[in-house]
């Protein structure tokens, strides 16, 4: 049953931790969305304040001069009884009108930083108690002379939220419960034979080995009658050897059987030798894993989605009446204003402005699309009625309707219609927000669900049967680091312990016989029978077993720290205090940026060489010490000099992390895995990066910009401890001398034509894509083509996606036999289509199809184009070696990206923003023309001088 | 015992006493004299600078001297304030401040006060009446004041707020009055810069060269036929003396009136004005005199205070008449009269 309470405990454990995380994401979003919904309604105060004194600005006096403001102002906070208190600051910040003395006599000097870079005119913030909602007071030339704030008390809002609380914490305990008993349930049927299975191995563990009898366990699965036998022969095996060495150690006989008393064994000293060993994916281990995955996936998705709509019906329920509370706010303003005309006598048929005041209000308020003025009959309206079947006349239902008083009659009233469009796209908004969350758990359970499955069903069973295999065909050569655990944990330490005692013995023996010269012929048959059964004169090997498992949670969460802040960087940069003040402020904004991309593509090159010096494990966590500090020094930054040295500390970390974990693939996966597990590589890491970013600004949001990067240094803790723990001790890169990275190396690879089509027919290109397209010209063409900078994040999180997705499918292709270089031809060639469509007919869906096609494509290149210069590396370019070859091909594919975006930007100046897009989808075909030429046509030749070879020696 | 003890009472009484005594001496020696000198009596500046004195508790005396709309009597008073020995001379408007102060080339003219402080209320322009140097340093070591009026371009802001086709601008100026004529000219100078034509008429004159009340109707009929689209007052106290024939005689012929003085609004028919009150120019000029007074600052040393708080009083039932309503958004911030 152990295996049934271990896989159940892991599965729970993993259901607790997404659960957790997507309860804590799901109420941050729900608080961040419904903040956000306030937020919006408070700066509808703010604004009709800001109009009135906008007013005043256009007449030309200072704000400070109206002496009617605080009339203004108290009507204003007349308009909610939330509402705390309302100010009005000059150019310098100090507050010239309030309606609470009490409050600071100047606005903070962070919030006139704000207003200074503030392009819209309009930021808000929140305390702890409070909402702050702020809109700039410009004059006629649109220079800010002042600004309004309307403070807004959060006693509401916090009562809501901790009922969304309590409901998402009782729907996960729930959703906890339900799915663990489920789970059980679900592992007790699917793992009933394997239960059988280790139960027999219990008893056969139990009965003692000698017992050999295998006709009776026929009701188990084969799988583990099989590996029981494979113990048993493990065993007959070992019997052997320790009979033949008691023999030989007499007068001194060993009582060895099942006691282990290697205490009476001279403890022989050797060094330690551990060996690496490809983790083999045994029937056993796949069969469980095959059975339960397929289980464990669905339940996570059912409990994952289960939260996501519970959130998602409180989302619901905190949108509508908010979105109808600033609809009838900003209905309740313009009546109040035009009943101030009514009211002070003037008729509404002489009512004079309206279509200017209204314009305005239309251009402020995107979700109203009409505005009304009815005495019965329409007298002043503007914006489109986009309810033609509707009738305009009062009588109507479910037409909002604000009537305007005259001596205690109504005279008119006001109709207002909110924009059923724009309220949809805000609400199909929240809900995307709330499925990239969604996504982003599931993600990460995926990833925690691998690591889970690997260490507490996979992994044991595959040692186990692995080492009791040798054993079996009667190698005693090895042995396992033993770790804690149940039975199967406790058989690979009686097999490995086997190994040492056996070694200790034969050397001990060995030792003695070589004492004695005149016993050569027993010395002989010593040694031939220690070749039969693999013992090392040199001891004992360790075998262990990197795995790519080993470094993919580490990748996901490093690669999620470093892009946190990607959503939020440029905001936090701006607002920074900048000593750099000679240079444009938008240049100093992009300076960290640049210092990462420099930083990053220094580095690269010798991410081989240092794994080569001080092992990828070391390397890994040394780079994670940068990442780390980057993220701790950005939360304590706080000018623009700080900001670019930790970035670009941390971009020199995350270059030499990513690639020492790429390395760990190229180096430790078998070599027929090698693209598949590339592609394993990429979906991690572009996971982690896809979650990183759609995380960062709903936790920048919530908890502050400096709290992010905090956050981001935990993520880099968390992923250093990870992978000290799970990165096996003891491994080395090769046993091979490998070749110092060299500059003349790195440029003679490119004399290999094979090495230059690669490089500069995929390698360049795509990276110029990568850096070029997307992380540039991407956002400014959708900008361009009026999408939102919502649209152009979810957008980019398609790319990102895509990448996964084609990641993922690297292994089927591999498995169907077709060929790096095909599938590089196909992803290069699915690039340049998505580039050229979006070039020829720009539009918002052409954009979404470029997102998708170069993710894809890039996706598809990125494992190949390794795996086919390891080739080159591992074959005609071994005299350069694999660090000068690898570190060739990461610091021309930067290199390249640095030069191409200069020449990218110089064409998007030149001839726009669509040419520029149209020449990186050139520049791949271009490129993909030179790998069909170089690559396959140097194949080619070799083909036919191997043919040429075989006939001339025919002949 | 008691007799000792009864003395020594008798003597701290009497030390008391003339304690006292000395005291009050004192004070009566120390209270400073403010001499005002106001154009109708004393009005809305006099009864603030009243009201500042006693909340303020500062020992001075306010001697109130009405002009009477006859600044022949200009130069008695500048006698009587050195004659009185006052400490500060507070004076109302453009015409009475030129009487009492002369113009900056008068600082050594006898017939000035050069020797007295002097703290100037309710000057339209005290720069281009020469009154004073600038603002900031009034170039004359006995002179301060008080500003109450917005630029002039800010004036035909509004009116082309209110009337968005406004052309034509018309004023009555009083040739008698150094104000009122540079007034004229400073909004002459703005007609091509703000695009409108000024159609300026000056008042008719009796015999004797003073302007006939009278004649305002003829006057503001001419404009009216000039197609003036608004009227500015500018700055005249004869037409803001005689407010309410002025008003009415815009009003009969259809045409608004903006006015510098809120007083024509809220006491007459102007359509609108944008103004401080008079009663916080008085205000200011009690923290002017007080600085001079309590904190020994210099005049000359004092820049010139600008009231700080200004309103766009609209006159609606004005409005009605005229069928002249203000937009919805000036509505919001001004202030309503009936």
């Amino acid at each position: 049953m152990y295996l049934l309470w271990r896989s159940w405990g892991a599965f729970v454990a993993l259901l607790t931790t997404v659960l957790a995380v997507l309860a804590i994401l799901s109420v941050l979003q729900h608080n961040s969305v419904l903040s956000d919904l306030t937020r919006q309604r408070l700066s509808v105060i703010a604004q009709s304040v800001e109009g009135s004194f906008s007013t005043v600005a256009d007449l030309g006096l200072p704000l400070s001069m109206m002496r009617n403001a605080n009339d203004v102002l108290d009507r204003a906070k007349a308009l909610d009884q939330d509402l705390e208190a309302i100010h009005v600051f000059n150019a310098s910040g100090i507050m010239v009108h309030t309606t609470d003395e009490t409050q600071p006599a100047s606005l903070s000097a962070e919030n006139l930083k704000i207003q200074n870079l503030s392009n819209s005119g309009r930021w808000n913030s929140e305390t702890d108690d409070h909402f702050y909602s702020y809109v700039s007071i410009l004059n006629p030339e649109k220079q800010a002379i002042g600004g309004t704030v309307a403070i807004y008390s959060k006693q509401e809002f916090n009562t809501t939220v901790n009922d969304v609380t309590t409901r998402v914490l009782i729907a996960t305990l729930s959703l906890l419960c339900l799915f663990s008993v489920v789970g059980l349930i679900v592992f007790r049927i699917r793992l009933s034979q394997a239960i059988k299975g280790s139960g027999m191995l219990k008893t056969w563990f139990e009965q003692k080995p000698q017992n050999s009898e295998t006709s009776s366990y026929e009701k188990y699965d084969p799988k583990f009658i099989q590996l029981r036998d494979q113990l048993n022969s493990a065993d007959e095996n070992y019997h052997q050897i320790d009979e033949q060495l008691k023999r030989w150690e007499d007068p001194q006989p060993q009582e060895i059987h099942g006691q282990e008393n290697q205490g009476k064994v001279k403890d022989i000293k050797t060094a330690p030798r551990i060996v690496m060993s490809p983790m083999t994916d045994t029937v056993l281990g796949r069969t469980y894993g095959r059975k339960l995955l397929p289980w464990v996936i669905g339940m996570i998705l059912c409990a994952t989605l289960s939260l996501g709509l519970i959130t998602y019906s409180s989302i619901n329920n905190s949108f509508e009446p908010e979105m109808a509370k600033r609809t009838n706010l900003i209905a309740q303003v313009a009546t109040e204003n035009i009943q101030r005309g009514v009211s002070a006598g003037i008729p509404l048929e002489y009512m004079v402005g309206l279509d200017g005041y209204f314009d305005n209000v239309l251009s402020n308020f995107p979700e109203i699309s009409f505005f009304g003025v009815a005495t019965g009959k329409f007298i002043f309206q503007a914006g489109d009625w986009q309810y033609s079947l509707l009738s305009t006349f009062r009588d109507k239902k479910n037409v909002p309707i604000y009537p305007i008083i005259s001596n205690e009659e109504e005279i008119g009233y006001i109709i207002i219609r909110p924009d059923l469009t724009y309220i949809a796209k805000q609400f199909r908004e929240v809900v995307l927000d709330l499925a990239v969350v969604v996504l982003v758990v599931l993600l990460l359970a995926y990833e925690i669900m691998i690591i889970v499955m690997t260490m507490s069903l996979t992994s044991p069973l595959n040692r186990l049967n692995h080492l009791s295999r040798l054993q079996a065909d009667g190698d005693f050569s090895s042995g396992i680091i033993p770790r804690r655990g149940n039975l199967t944990e406790y058989l690979i330490t009686r097999l490995s312990k086997r190994v040492h005692l056996l070694h200790n013995r034969y050397l001990s023996l060995l030792s003695s016989v070589e004492k004695q010269a005149s016993n050569n012929l027993l010395k002989n048959k010593l040694i031939a029978f220690a070749e039969k059964y693999n013992l090392n004169s040199r001891g004992a090997r360790t075998l262990t077993y990197p795995y790519i498992n080993d470094i993919r949670l580490s990748l996901f969460l490093f690669a999620a720290a470093d892009e946190l802040a990607l959503s939020f960087f440029p905001i936090f940069t701006r607002a920074a205090e900048n000593p750099l003040t000679w240079i444009d402020p938008a240049i100093v904004i992009s300076l960290p940026i640049a210092g990462y991309l420099i930083a990053y593509m220094a580095a690269s090159p010798f991410s081989r060489t240092l794994t080569g010096c001080w092992g990828h494990k070391n390397l890994i966590l040394g780079a994670l010490v940068f990442v780390f500090l980057s993220n701790f020094g950005m939360f304590f930054a706080t000018n623009v000099l700080e900001i670019i040295f930790w970035r670009s500390l941390g971009g020199a970390g995350y270059a030499l992390a990513v690639l020492a974990c790429q390395d760990y693939v190229i180096d430790f996966e078998p070599k027929e895995q090698r693209t598949k597990s590339l592609g394993i590589f990429s979906t991690a890491l572009f996971g982690g990066i896809f979650s990183g970013t759609a995380l960062g600004g709903v936790i920048a949001d919530r908890f502050g910009t400096s709290t992010a990067f905090m956050f981001s240094a935990f993520l880099v803790l968390l992923s250093a401890a990870l992978l000290s723990r799970m990165i096996p001790k003891g491994l080395s890169v090769s046993t091979e001398q490998e070749i110092p990275l060299k500059l003349k190396s790195i440029f003679s690879t490119l004399k290999n034509p094979k090495f230059f089509a690669v490089c500069m027919g995929l390698a360049v290109p795509q990276s110029l894509m990568d850096q070029v397209f997307i992380s540039y010209l991407f956002s400014l063409q959708l900008d361009a083509l009026n999408a939102s900078a919502a649209d152009i994040g979810r957008m980019l999180m398609v790319y990102f996606l895509m990448i996964m997705l084609s990641g993922s499918l690297l292994g089927l292709l591999t498995k169907l036999k077709i060929g790096e270089s095909s599938i590089a031809v196909v992803g290069s060639l699915i690039t340049a289509v998505g580039l050229l469509a979006a070039a020829a007919l720009p539009a918002q869906w052409t954009m979404l199809l470029a997102a998708a096609s170069t993710g894809f494509g890039h996706g598809l290149l990125r494992g190949p184009q390794v795996e086919l210069t390891m080739k080159l590396a591992e074959g005609e370019l071994k005299h350069l070696g694999s660090n000068s070859v690898l570190g060739a091909l990461r610091l021309f594919e930067r290199g390249g990206s640095i030069v191409g975006l200069l020449v990218i930007a110089a064409i998007a100046g030149y001839w726009g923003l669509s040419a520029a897009i149209g020449a990186i989808g050139l520049l791949i075909l271009g490129g993909l023309v030179v790998f069909v030429l170089y690559y396959l046509g140097a194949n080619l030749i070799e083909l036919l001088n191997k043919r040429k070879m075989t006939s001339g020696s025919e002949t | 015992m008691l007799n000792i003890r009864g003395r020594t009472f008798s003597r701290l009484v009497l030390i008391l006493l003339a304690g006292l005594l000395y005291m009050n001496t004192v004070q009566a020696e120390d209270k400073k004299i403010i001499y005002g000198v106001f154009w109708t009596g004393c009005e809305n500046v006099c009864q603030a600078l009243q009201d500042y004195i006693k909340k303020e508790n500062l020992n001075a005396e306010l001697i109130i001297r009405d002009v009477g709309r006859d600044k022949s009597k200009l130069p008695g008073f500048v006698k009587e304030a050195r004659a009185l020995k006052a400490d500060v001379v507070v004076t109302w408007g453009t015409t009475t401040t030129l009487g009492i102060t002369g113009t900056l080339d008068d600082v050594k003219n006898d017939r000035y006060l050069n020797d007295i402080p002097v703290v100037f209320t309710l000057v339209s322009d005290p720069v281009r009446s020469k009154i004073i140097k600038a603002y900031d340093k009034t170039g004359r070591a006995n002179i301060t004041g008080t500003r109450n009026r917005v630029p002039e371009d800010l004036n035909i802001t509004i009116i082309r707020k209110i009337k968005p086709n406004f052309k034509r601008l018309g004023i009555l100026y009083n040739q008698s009055e150094k104000n009122s004529i540079l007034k004229v000219n400073e909004i002459k100078a703005l007609q091509q810069k703000l695009g409108f034509e000024l159609i300026a008429l000056e008042l008719d004159k009796d015999d004797e060269g003073n302007p006939l009340a009278v004649a305002i109707p003829l006057r503001v009929s001419e404009l009216k036929q000039q197609n003036v689209d608004f009227i500015y007052l500018g700055s005249s106290v004869f037409l803001e003396d005689n407010m309410g024939l002025f008003t009415s005689s815009a009003v009969k012929e259809g045409i608004p009136i903006l006015s510098p003085y809120e007083t024509l609004v809220r006491n007459a028919q102007a359509y609108m004005s944008v103004a401080a009150r008079e009663y916080d120019v008085g205000l200011l000029a009690g923290e002017q005199i007080s600085k001079i007074l309590v904190d020994g600052i210099k005049p000359g040393d004092l820049s010139v205070r600008s009231v700080d708080q200004y309103a766009y009083v609209i006159n609606m039932n004005t409005a009605k008449k005229l069928k002249l309503f203000p937009p919805v958004a000036i509505m919001q911030i001004a202030e309503i009269v009936e």
